[in-house]
């Protein structure tokens, strides 16, 4: 299992960013955070992460654009998509078209650190899913 | 299993893993709206089980 992963959170709360990039590099992980989705995907695409966090609702760029960049550069990527207007559609969408996990706001710090750990059990593990696996929900 | 220097830093641990992420400008619609979530996740679990359906995303 990969332990120490390198993760980019976009959330246009900067104290969103703050609280979760405070947490996780606690945590031993090295954590980029940005406020402005168009400079987390100008970072992207430096750098390949293993783990993104993104809000879904940002303006201009959401988070389902910011996971298909993410996903064009780095398809080993694990997107973890946050956001406080959830519903089922969202949620489903977002599976849909790969998203690691789905967090609905609020929610505990301890959360985050569940999905991330998971997050880096299945790097560790060779790919599973096929696009079948999407087009089949 | 974690090891703690101290009672306090397993105090401090405790107290941040609780600590709770929300929009800070709609603490209480976003709270509400995660409720009406986990209503339409539970519901829908429910009228899976009950017909069989699909089982590809149950945390959907």
């Amino acid at each position: 299992m990969v332990e120490h992963l390198d993760i980019l959170i976009v959330d246009d709360e900067p104290i969103v960013g703050d609280r979760l990039s405070s947490f996780l590099h606690k945590d031993g992980h090295r954590v980029e955070s940005f406020t402005e989705p168009t400079e987390a995907l100008a970072r992207l695409r430096d750098k390949a992460f293993d783990v993104v966090i993104s809000d879904i609702r940002m303006g201009e760029i959401d988070g389902m654009q910011v996971m298909e960049k993410v996903f064009e550069g780095s398809p080993r990527t694990k997107m973890v998509m946050i956001t406080g207007y959830a519903t089922l559609e969202l949620a489903r969408e977002s599976l849909t078209k790969g998203a690691f996990d789905f967090i609905a706001k609020p929610f505990k710090l301890k959360e985050i650190r569940r999905t991330i750990q998971k997050a880096a059990a299945a790097l560790g593990e060779p790919a599973r899913v096929t696009p079948n696996d999407a087009a089949a929900i | 299993m974690n090891i703690y220097r101290s009672p306090m830093e397993k105090t401090l641990q405790e107290l941040e893993n609780q600590t709770v992420i929300s929009n800070p400008r709609d603490r209480i619609r976003t709270w509400m709206r995660k409720i009406a979530y986990r209503v339409a996740w539970w519901k829908d679990r429910f009228n899976r089980r009950t017909s069989g359906g699909s089982k590809q995303h149950p945390r959907v």
